[in-house]
């Protein structure tokens, strides 16, 4: 990236690209471009189909100034030499950014809704995915001349303003915030019919889960594994409420309970089945990698200045993956730049979808996916 | 100097075939392209460079419809003539020429 390739490099790379042999290259490149100069001096233009054409544009002698003097002078006319890349290598040079296209600004934007983004010259092929909220397509018609810089630019929100800054303490800090909602879901059903003991028995889970929110940090796996701990969780509970419920028709509520809490064999035929798979779970919940805020179903809504791409950084680590969040919704949404503010989307759990934000095989699986969302509409 | 007469000039001088000459033209497209796609700027002695630039987005006006568009980043492909190259076009008769109109005109 931003590097200049020598001429014994590009010859390199050419003969490798034509599998040609690299002498017939150098030959190749050395007369072609000592024809252009050749015509050039001749003053005339050289056209290269697919490649562009290579010109003299005439320059007007004009006044100027001599810095160091103060003198006015006069530069003399002269030609210089121009070249105008063909449509075919503008496009290909265009390759990173050939996604975007023209969005129309809204007027009532304010500055403050904006934020100021652009991760100026990244290598252009990161560039794409990192602005990839943005549109499709070429260009649109536009003045060149016009540059309001005052003017809000919308579309820059969308880009990984957010995201970008948000550091890995952020990340870990908002964890346990999402863990508590987690938990306030899970267990609400024991909560309700058990008395104390099941109390304390999700206090044991509580403790489980923030042991293991340390860890998870550390394991690339923990995605997966967090969403296994959300199964788990779940079917513990609902374990419990059934458990519960089935036994308090014998009237044994009491004598369960006891059971559990010291996760002890089962006496009651009945139930001893569902006990000791609660047992089991409980067990492997401990082992297990906590829940990821990543891996619950959870809702979302669009504003001004949340996007899909804010929350796919939010709930899974990545704005590259907000086609997953596309795709769930995608009965409702229409252009992936143009959704309304106030739609409501569902974030579904990563596993869903099979993709784990570690791998890089699977990111670069969804970005291809959101180029097609972004293909549908051109 | 139109594609067809570069191309057979080029086959003539190399002694090399049209087609050689046409895919080799193409794979110049292609590797500039994708060099240039990367940022990489290519250098071709005494003649100049090709420099690919990035232009930033930027909020412009619709000349037609009058709105506001933002309009997103783009790499175009430019080329910076050597000096070499210069001083060939400033002492070529055409360059020449142009130096006698504005003494001329004076």
């Amino acid at each position: 990236m931003e590097n200049k390739i020598s001429f014994p490099q590009f010859v390199a790379i050419l003969a490798i690209a034509t599998g040609k042999q690299k002498k017939q290259c150098e030959d190749f490149l050395k007369e072609l471009f000592r024809i252009i100069a050749d015509e050039l001096e001749k003053g005339e233009s050289v056209r290269i189909k697919g490649f562009g054409t290579f010109k003299l544009v005439e320059v007007e002698a004009r006044r100027s100034v001599d810095v160091t003097t103060g003198e006015s002078n006069e530069i003399p006319g002269h030609y210089k030499v121009s070249f105008i890349p063909s449509k075919e290598l503008a496009a290909l040079v265009n390759s990173p950014f050939e996604a975007f296209e023209a969005v129309e600004v809204a007027d009532d934007l304010t500055m403050d809704e904006l934020v100021e983004p652009e991760p100026e010259e990244e290598s252009a092929s990161e560039a794409v995915p990192a602005s990839e909220g943005n549109g499709v397509a070429e260009e649109v018609p536009v003045s060149e001349e016009t540059s309001c810089e005052e003017v809000p630019e919308m579309e820059k929100a969308e880009e990984p303003a957010e995201p970008e800054a948000a550091t890995e303490d952020d990340q870990i800090y908002s964890l346990p915030d999402e863990k508590e909602e987690i938990r306030e879901e899970q267990p609400i059903e024991p909560e309700v019919n058990v008395t104390g003991a099941v109390e304390d028995d999700r206090e044991a889970y509580r403790d489980d889960d923030r042991g293991c929110a340390m860890k998870s940090h550390k394991f690339g796996w923990g995605f997966f594994a967090g969403f296994m701990t959300a199964i788990v969780v779940a079917a513990a509970a609902l374990l419990v409420w059934l458990t519960f419920f089935i036994n308090r028709e014998e009237g044994e509520v009491a004598e369960i309970i006891t059971v559990e809490e010291i996760d002890s064999p089962v006496e009651e035929g009945e139930v001893s089945n569902a006990d000791s798979t609660f047992a089991d779970t409980s067990a492997v919940d401990t082992q297990d990698v906590p829940t990821r805020p990543s891996d619950e179903k959870v809702y979302d809504t669009i504003s001004t200045t949340r996007f899909l791409t804010t929350m796919a950084k939010e709930h899974y680590g990545n704005f590259n993956l907000w086609p997953i969040i596309y795709e769930e919704n995608q009965a409702i949404l229409g252009h992936p730049d143009r959704i309304k503010p106030g739609t409501q989307v569902v974030v579904p759990p990563l596993s869903k979808y099979g993709i784990d934000p570690k791998n890089p095989a699977d990111v670069k699986r969804v970005k291809e996916k959101g180029l097609e969302i972004y293909g549908r509409y051109r | 100097m139109d594609n067809k007469t570069l191309i057979d000039t080029l086959s003539k001088n190399l002694d090399i075939s049209r087609d050689t000459v046409t895919s080799l033209l193409e794979g110049l497209t292609k590797t500039l392209g994708e060099s240039g796609a990367e940022l990489d700027s290519v250098a071709i002695p005494s003649f100049g460079t090709f420099e690919p630039r990035k232009r930033m987005e930027r909020v412009a006006l619709h000349p037609a419809s009058g709105k506001r568009l933002l309009v997103p980043p783009k790499v175009v492909m430019t080329f910076r003539p050597s000096p070499v190259l210069k001083q060939r076009i400033k002492e070529s008769e055409i360059g020449e020429r142009s130096r006698d109109k504005v003494t001329d005109g004076e």
